[in-house]
């Protein structure tokens, strides 16, 4: 009997996982697809392109002040000092990028630490935990970074921070309704009563069964970090010049638009890119992952 | 004059999360002017005042001995006549019958009670440094004599008399000069030192009725005026807009009137859309760098004339700004009065690969090289300006192998972190206060105290400044004059960058504005064209 189940079960075909559901949804996704192309090439041009470009981001020229695209050897023309805006460009899409990509996953290993410690243990610890997020979800985002970027002065890494601090906040809310949910199923009841310790049922079987609608929530807030750091330089509180981000570029170009409009519209479609890209596959993702919703 | 807050930038928070699109209507029947004013004041008190914002709105309000007429000349204001002693030392001032806004007469004491305000240690004014050929004044400042001490008398309720220690021509410019302004005795003594809070009372052409901070302030026709009869206006508000652009379109908008800067990259092309609303002219003003004394690796005057020679000025006035702006290797700028600025800068007319190798040869026999390169921060203002200027410096400087960061600040920020030496290079800009070097060249003395930001001490300096003010003929004065400034410009504790032009965006419709080297634009002079 139990030499035929053993037989049977490697005979049988591969099974089709849920994950392997997903993964043919996304791909029938047309907007998703295309946005993963677009993001694939973005980052493919934020990681290499500013190692291509014939001129550095901070290289002041002092004979292409204001040049107009595709005059004197730039792409896409060049600003008040004389720099290449396609050099510039590439530098803030991969500082837009990584900002958005280094604090979406701190905020991603808080929130999901954070609301699994609440959501798991429960009773009064939950309520402690959760009401804290509630204090810090009170606090104005803007006098929260001004706040830290006057107390410990101005960097690009503080701005990781500041953002990821915020961030996790709706992480974490996520994460703990789920694992409230998932803690009363059988699989864990069942973990439970095999003798695992709490440590082991959350890695191995909650956090592994949060992750759909934890990964739709990273596309999304990773547009939304990007947001945020673009909304910061446009205050001036973001990256240090001569070091660029898409904000700061766009911040820049709005000030010279009438004499200089391509400093306005290659950072913008960028950004613009970039986010609608993210938001395609946010989409994507979530009707793949979550076949109830559609 | 500092040129304070010289454009953009102060709250940019605040500009960038509500910006206020709406002005104030102006009421029936009533003339107004809509100012764009760059910053708030930090006080509207006359004897504590010292940016250029601040003498706009106080400026309209209070009158000296003198004031200045549409062209920026010296014309009689409280004082009608006035005498000098043959040996140019006693100066007798005959006041008008004029009267505070409050009806009180302004009387020769209230001028006397301003000056031993102004030069009272315990008012913390910045600028008394200017009235010390006044007898007694550096005394009372320093806190070594009585106020009683000061050389300056009411010899009657309408006669002034001011005792000097030297001859100083330019007297009568500074009589009109905020320094030199009155202080209303029975309010400052009655409310204290917070009066212009609620008791603020002037006697000149305007009365500040409502101060909204981030707002405006609104300043009416002072109706006892003794020349009210010929103010046209009724109504002035200023706007603290520190975003040279944004309050650029909104004079093209109609919103404002007027706004006393333009970015200056934007000039050129302003001149071709909108020429009758763009007024520049040269002004005397220098926009320069300063290296903090305390600051180890900026002591070795190498380094300092490395950093100097390394600028590409020429790039920055002709390239960058182009409003007319020229490159300066001195500190006073040419057409000040009595002088001729020297030049004494080798390099300045090298060119500029030749300037960069003797750098890089400087900054190495200072200790500097690629292995141990100098780090450097600068200080500096972040309106546009400053910023564009400073952010090619510090391409210019790497590029001799300097490391640089720059640190933006909003203006005022600027100039107190400057003031309390809070920094290692200083970005700043200085406006004569009165036309003559010595409104430059005072500024480096080691008796001028905070706004000597470099802390230059150089008793050669000080002794031949001390020369030319005893020294009657002015040419002979000139050559000690000359001799300081190219002492102190081999010493290097300032840099000079380039030449302030001034910049004012007003409407075709408002008449009355003058042009003049100080910049210097009363309100009681002009009208709105119907």
């Amino acid at each position: 009997m139990s030499r035929t189940a053993i037989l049977l079960v490697a005979a049988a075909p591969r099974g089709r996982s849920l994950w392997d559901d997903a993964r043919g949804r996304l791909l029938a996704n047309r907007a998703a697809v295309a946005g993963l192309i677009v993001l694939a090439l973005l980052f493919l041009a934020a990681v290499f392109g500013p190692a291509l470009t014939p001129w550095r981001f901070d290289a002041v020229n002092k004979n292409d002040v204001w040049a107009a695209p595709l005059t004197q050897g730039h792409l896409l023309g060049a600003d008040s000092l004389g720099r290449d805006l396609l050099a510039r460009t590439l530098m803030g899409l991969s500082v837009s990028l990584a900002v958005g990509v280094v604090a979406t996953f701190v905020s991603l290993v808080v929130g999901i630490a954070w609301g699994t410690t609440a959501g798991y243990v429960g009773g009064r610890v939950d309520e402690a935990m959760m009401r804290i997020v509630d204090v810090l979800f009170a606090l104005p985002f803007v006098f929260f970074v001004i706040l830290l970027m006057v107390a410990f002065g101005s960097s690009i890494v503080l701005m990781f921070l500041a953002i990821g601090a915020v961030e996790w906040l709706t992480m974490a809310r996520i994460v703990r309704g789920q694992t409230r949910a998932l803690k009363s199923r059988e699989f864990v009841e069942a973990a439970r009563a095999a003798g695992l310790t709490a440590h082991q049922i959350v890695l191995r079987h909650i956090v592994p069964n949060l992750l759909g609608p934890v990964v739709v929530y990273v596309t999304l807030t990773i547009p939304g970090v990007i947001l945020a750091e673009s909304f910061l330089s446009f205050l001036g509180l973001g990256v240090r010049p001569p070091m660029a981000s898409l904000g700061s570029l766009i911040a820049n170009g709005a000030q010279d638009m009438e004499l200089a409009p391509w400093l306005l519209i290659a950072p913008a479609l960028i950004m613009a890119a970039t986010l609608m890209s993210f938001n395609f596959i946010g989409d994507g993702l979530r009707d793949a992952l979550d076949p109830k919703d559609r | 004059m500092r040129a304070a807050v010289l454009i953009l930038a102060a709250m940019l928070v605040l500009v960038g999360c509500s910006p206020k699109a709406s002005t104030a209507a102006c009421a029936p029947g009533r003339t107004c002017l809509r100012m764009g004013n760059v910053a708030d004041p930090a006080t509207i008190d006359p004897q504590k005042i010292n940016g250029v914002e601040e003498d706009n709105i106080v400026g309209s309000a209070m009158m000296g001995l003198t004031t200045e007429d549409v062209n920026g000349n010296v014309i009689p204001g409280i004082a009608t006549r006035w005498e000098t002693s043959p040996d140019g030392l006693i100066w007798s001032f005959h006041l008008r019958d004029a009267k505070w806004s409050d009806g009180f007469p302004v009387t020769a004491d209230d001028f006397v009670f301003g000056l031993r305000r102004l030069l009272d240690p315990k008012t913390v004014a910045e600028y008394g440094y200017l009235l010390y050929f006044i007898q007694g004044a550096q005394a009372v400042n320093e806190g070594k004599a009585p106020l009683e001490a000061l050389g300056v008398t009411a010899l009657d309720a309408h006669t002034l008399q001011i005792k000097l220690l030297h001859p100083a021509p330019y007297l009568l410019q500074l009589t009109k000069h905020q320094t030199m302004y009155p202080a209303p005795r029975h309010i400052v003594e009655r409310y204290g030192e917070t009066w212009t809070k609620d008791h603020y009372v002037s006697d000149g052409p305007y009365v500040i009725q409502t101060w909204k901070l981030g707002d405006y302030i609104h300043a009416t026709k002072n109706p006892l005026f003794f020349d009210a009869n010929n103010v046209c206006i009724d109504d002035i508000y200023f706007y603290p807009i520190s975003d040279s652009i944004s309050a650029e379109r909104r004079v093209r908008r109609g919103e404002l009137d007027w706004n006393i800067d333009i970015q200056s990259n934007r000039i050129a092309r302003l001149r071709k859309e909108i020429p009758d609303y763009v007024h520049t002219n040269t002004w005397l003003g220098t926009t320069y760098i300063a290296f903090n004394a305390q600051v180890a690796s900026l002591k070795d005057k190498r380094v300092r004339h490395a950093l100097s020679m390394a600028i590409d000025r020429d790039f920055m006035t002709k390239k960058l700004l182009r409003g007319g702006q020229s490159s300066a290797y001195s500190f006073t700028p040419p057409g000040v009065a009595n002088y001729t600025p020297v030049q004494v800068l080798p390099w300045s007319s090298w060119p500029y690969e030749a300037r960069q190798a003797e750098a890089r040869r400087l900054l190495a026999a200072a200790g500097f090289g690629p292995g141990h390169p100098l780090k450097i921060k600068i200080t500096h203002r972040n309106t546009p300006d400053p910023s564009l200027i400073m952010s090619a410096i510090q391409s210019d400087w790497t590029s001799i192998g300097v490391q640089v960061s720059l640190v933006p600040e909003e203006g005022q920020i600027a100039y107190q972190s400057y003031r309390s030496r809070a920094f290692q290079i200083a970005d700043a800009g200085w406006i004569a206060d009165y036309n003559d070097p010595k409104s430059f060249l005072d500024q480096l003395q080691s008796m001028t105290g905070t706004m000597n930001y470099g802390d230059y001490n150089n008793p050669a300096y000080d002794s031949l400044l001390d020369q030319a003010d005893h020294e009657n003929d002015i040419a002979k004065r000139a050559a000690f004059l000359a001799r300081a400034e190219a002492l102190m410009l081999d010493d290097a504790p300032f840099v000079p960058i380039y030449f302030y032009v001034s910049k004012n965006l007003l409407n075709p419709k408002i008449t009355g504005f003058g042009p003049n080297i100080a910049d210097r634009h009363r309100i009681r002079w002009m009208c709105v064209k119907s």
